[in-house]
């Protein structure tokens, strides 16, 4: 039985995005609450949807939810606050075994169901707020994973990167915001917050998996009774504007090796045509990056390119010793203009073009990279199937790739390096 | 030719073993509606197998640290010039390899043209071309990536927690080396590794998805290229079962410590080896898995993040811990508890009634990791390689047949407070 794809509305502004596939063993369900990014409520989402995965008016603490899941054959239930260009996805998601894979066939998938909705809809509030002391230890834990952001020296340097190539956008904004503000938080706001997020967020349920007859109609039931008011819709694309000069910034930090991330910017409308341009680019180990910058000339060990079609902005990534700054960006510059004087041949683009369906179609392999894939379709108001864009990268021609090359601009050059130059180097 | 299928009822699943003649095992699992093939091909041979000798070699011979690690990245390339990325391009498929400390695998993924990536992978593996131009080439890629390691507390603090527990295992040695070892590396001693080690008798191929098992077969008549068994023997130095030191303390800049805390036991084989790792891992739930009364005390005190994590670091006949990891601004405080839970565990008991909900658990991972083609393809490489005569499937009826009472016996061989390192990795200062 091929794979399904289904998306109605549920509500005023609440989707349901059905994907169904018999071939899984188990189910995934995400709801996500999606918002404009600002720095004020940013932190506060984040908060909201950690109380919201630790305990509910039912299961009044971590332990017991835990338990809960343990005993529904060890179902995970995560919370989720991330950005997508300028907005802010937050939500929960709980995986669980399809009741004709547990033991006796014992029928689990409501109750997972009823406990994803009970995190929801029934969270733990004392006195109509949320219970002062989780409040106090999320946000102990919020202060905890800013300053442990520095421990993950690629994330922290892409941070610190975006904060110039998206300066003065929503994009730059941080999701934890900083360990002084995340003090002054309290249980009352983070409370109004998430009526507020129940209320005016856009609403999107994706179900992926099998066997949904028994728990769909508890989930549409429970959000079409969802009281709304005040929906603000969310337009996802947001091109960043194009600077006059290209930035240039450079930190020093104790590290290794360099960081160096270029972004280059462009408003080139066909975003497939792009992804092309990218992969071709610096997006498989035999593309222009990666065979030159790294194998011939041996400059780094990655040095790749990635493109987000929301933001119209292309960042190559890559890690270098400290005195081969200069020589990589040049390399990686040189590499650009290759491409976009169609030096490459039909062979390489034809590859490419290749390796971009392999990974597209290996997305109905997995519940996991199924739902991100609708949800990226989604943003797009598009609902290709991954063999529907498939048929679409076949058809991009040379010259297409030439003008969207041409099209972008080099927008941003950030480095993190080490101080000194080590003796190794 | 010999073939084994090795099925599960309750899972509805079934896979295939094949004795090669040329000397390699093959491993097949068709999975029905997937469109996706992930095959690797693995040669038992890893960062720890740095002294062994072979009919060739004649006497035992050392060999420089990362040498099974750049054996790995030299591999992709081909005496034409060409590099196996590019062989690959127009397969579609996306390949790529990984050194551990004892297993070598080389890895494709792909959607169309399995046939054909099959082809390649079987083809370059068995095809070394180093050169003095090629080896040289590679030494700033692979110092690089060294860096790039080093600038990861939470490895950093693995590697030294390695260096804690052990005193003599090869375990002690990065996978990758460090920039000064692999200055030693020529084409000569990766020639004299890979005849010792890239044996047909020594490897295994697995591949998973979308595929035809007697095309697969039909492929390795093909390709494979019989080996004489050149009668490799490995040597590991002795280990005692002290650890070598029971707290290093590092500096990197970190926003909040990162420590991982260890317990060294006896390394074992076979079917004790699958069922004492079960164990293991349902004692780390019962200490401080998330269900625990300490996780969720520690929780509170902020002391842990719920980033913390366990598992089990093993490889049979080699060695055994159970490790926590975590981030916390008092890492000591953290041990303390852990050691001082573990006491209590062995005089109150452990809790049964967590200990049957942590079975279902098990049997649910078992499931969820079933619908992964590539964790099926890996999964079948491991269980080969590493556990001897135990199948994929036995281990739900092993997990099923697990008592409390074996779980609490082992307690202390399993984490024994005398054999306990912890790592710490800290801003300077």
């Amino acid at each position: 039985m091929p794979i399904s794809y289904k998306r109605t509305e549920v509500g005023e502004g609440i989707a349901l995005t059905e994907i169904t596939d018999p071939k899984f063993k188990s189910n995934l369900i995400s709801v996500s609450f999606v918002t404009p990014t600002d720095a004020h409520n940013a932190p506060m989402n984040t908060l909201v949807m950690e109380l919201l995965a630790s305990s509910n008016a039912k299961l009044k603490t971590l332990a017991e939810l835990t338990g809960e899941l343990a005993y529904l054959y060890g179902a995970t239930l995560s919370s989720k606050s991330r950005r997508i260009g300028d907005c802010q996805e937050n939500g929960l998601c709980i995986e669980y075994i399809c009741d004709d894979y547990t033991i006796g066939h014992e029928v689990i998938s409501t109750r997972a169901v009823e406990l994803l909705l009970d995190c929801i809809f029934k969270p733990l509030l004392e006195d109509g707020v949320f219970s002062e002391r989780y409040v106090s230890m999320r946000k102990k834990e919020l202060e905890d994973n800013i300053n442990a952001e520095l421990n993950d020296k690629f994330g922290y340097s892409m941070r610190k990167a975006k904060e110039i190539i998206y300066k003065d956008e929503p994009a730059c904004v941080s999701l934890l915001g900083t360990v002084e503000n995340a003090r002054t938080i309290t249980s009352q706001q983070l409370t109004d917050r998430y009526y507020q997020l129940l209320e005016t967020s856009q609403i999107e349920i994706v179900m992926c998996g099998r066997d949904f007859e028994r728990v769909k109609p508890v989930i549409t039931q429970a959000f079409s009774e969802l009281e709304r008011n005040g929906y603000v819709a969310v337009d996802y694309k947001a091109l960043s504007p194009i600077k006059q000069d290209t930035a240039y910034e450079r930190q020093t930090q104790d590290v290794n090796q360099s960081k160096m991330i270029m972004a280059f910017k462009s408003d080139y409308e066909d975003i497939y045509v792009t992804k092309v341009f990218a992969a071709l680019l610096g997006g498989t180990p035999f593309s222009k990056l990666f065979s030159n910058v790294r194998e011939k000339m041996s400059l780094c060990y990655y040095c790749s390119a990635a493109y987000s079609d929301i933001k119209g902005t292309l960042m190559v990534s890559s890690g270098v010793a400290k005195k081969d700054i200069e020589k990589a960006e040049e390399a990686i510059l040189m590499q650009l203009e290759a491409v976009k004087n169609g030096e490459f041949t039909g062979q390489e683009l034809e590859h490419t073009k290749i390796y971009l369906c392999t990974g597209f179609k290996s997305n109905n392999d997995s519940i996991y990279r199924m739902a991100e894939y609708y949800i990226a379709q989604n943003t797009r108001n598009t609902s290709y199937s991954p063999e529907q864009v498939c048929d679409i990268f076949m058809g991009v021609t040379r010259q297409q790739v030439i003008d969207c090359a041409k099209s972008f601009v080099y927008d941003t050059f950030y480095v993190m390096e080490p101080e000194e130059v080590t003796g190794d180097e | 030719m010999n073939k084994e299928i090795i099925s599960s009822k309750e899972l509805d699943e079934s896979y295939t073993i094949v004795h090669h003649p040329s000397g390699l095992d093959i491993m097949m699992w068709k999975k029905d509606g997937f469109s996706t093939v992930e095959a690797l091909f693995g040669t038992k041979y890893g960062s720890m197998n740095n002294y062994f000798r072979t009919d060739d070699t004649g006497d035992f011979i050392r060999v420089p640290d990362g040498i099974a690690h750049y054996l790995e990245h030299k591999l992709f390339e081909s005496d034409d010039n060409s590099n196996v990325f590019e062989q690959y391009a127009r397969t579609g498929a996306a390949a790529n390899a990984f050194t551990s400390t004892d297993i070598t695998a080389y890895v494709f993924s792909c959607t169309d043209n399995y046939e054909k990536a099959l082809e390649i992978l079987l083809g370059f593996v068995q095809s070394p071309y180093f050169t003095e131009e090629n080896v040289e080439k590679e030494r700033g890629i692979i110092a690089q990536e060294i860096k790039m390691g080093d600038d990861s507390p939470t490895r950093k603090c693995f590697k030294e927690l390695l260096r804690g527990l052990y005193v003599n295992n090869p375990i002690r040695i990065d996978v990758a080396g460090t920039v000064e070892s692999i200055q030693q590396i020529t084409p000569e001693l990766l020639y004299k590794c890979y005849n010792s080690f890239y044996n047909l008798h020594n490897m295994t191929l697995s591949i998973a998805g979308n595929i035809d098992e007697d095309k697969v077969i039909e492929i390795c008549d093909k390709m494979l290229k019989p080996s004489s068994d050149v009668h490799l023997e490995s040597r590991f130095p002795d280990e005692p079962d002290e650890v070598c030191q029971k707290r290093i303390c590092t500096n990197a800049a970190v926003g909040l410590p990162v420590f991982a805390i260890g317990f060294k036991s006896e390394p074992l084989s076979g079917k004790e080896y699958v069922k004492r790792s079960f164990i293991a891992a349902m004692l780390l739930e019962q200490i401080l898995g998330q269900t625990s009364p300490l996780y969720n005390e520690l929780l509170e005190q902020g002391l842990i993040s719920s980033g913390t994590s366990t598992f089990v670091y093993t490889s049979a006949d080699r060695y055994f811990c159970c490790i926590i990891e975590g981030e916390s601004k008092d890492p000591d405080l953290v041990n303390q508890r852990i050691c001082q839970e573990i006491k209590r565990l062995e005089k109150e008991g452990i809790d049964t009634k967590r200990f049957e909900i942590d079975k279902r658990v098990r049997y649910g991972e078992k499931i969820s990791s079933i619908n992964d083609v590539k964790a099926c393809a890996d999964a079948m490489l491991y269980y080969h390689m590493d556990c001897d005569d135990v199948t994929l499937f036995e281990d739900v009826d092993m997990i099923a047949s697990l008592t409390a009472e074996e779980c609490q016996q082992a307690i202390p061989q399993l984490f024994d407070v005398e054999k306990n390192t912890i790592s710490i990795v800290k801003n300077k200062q």
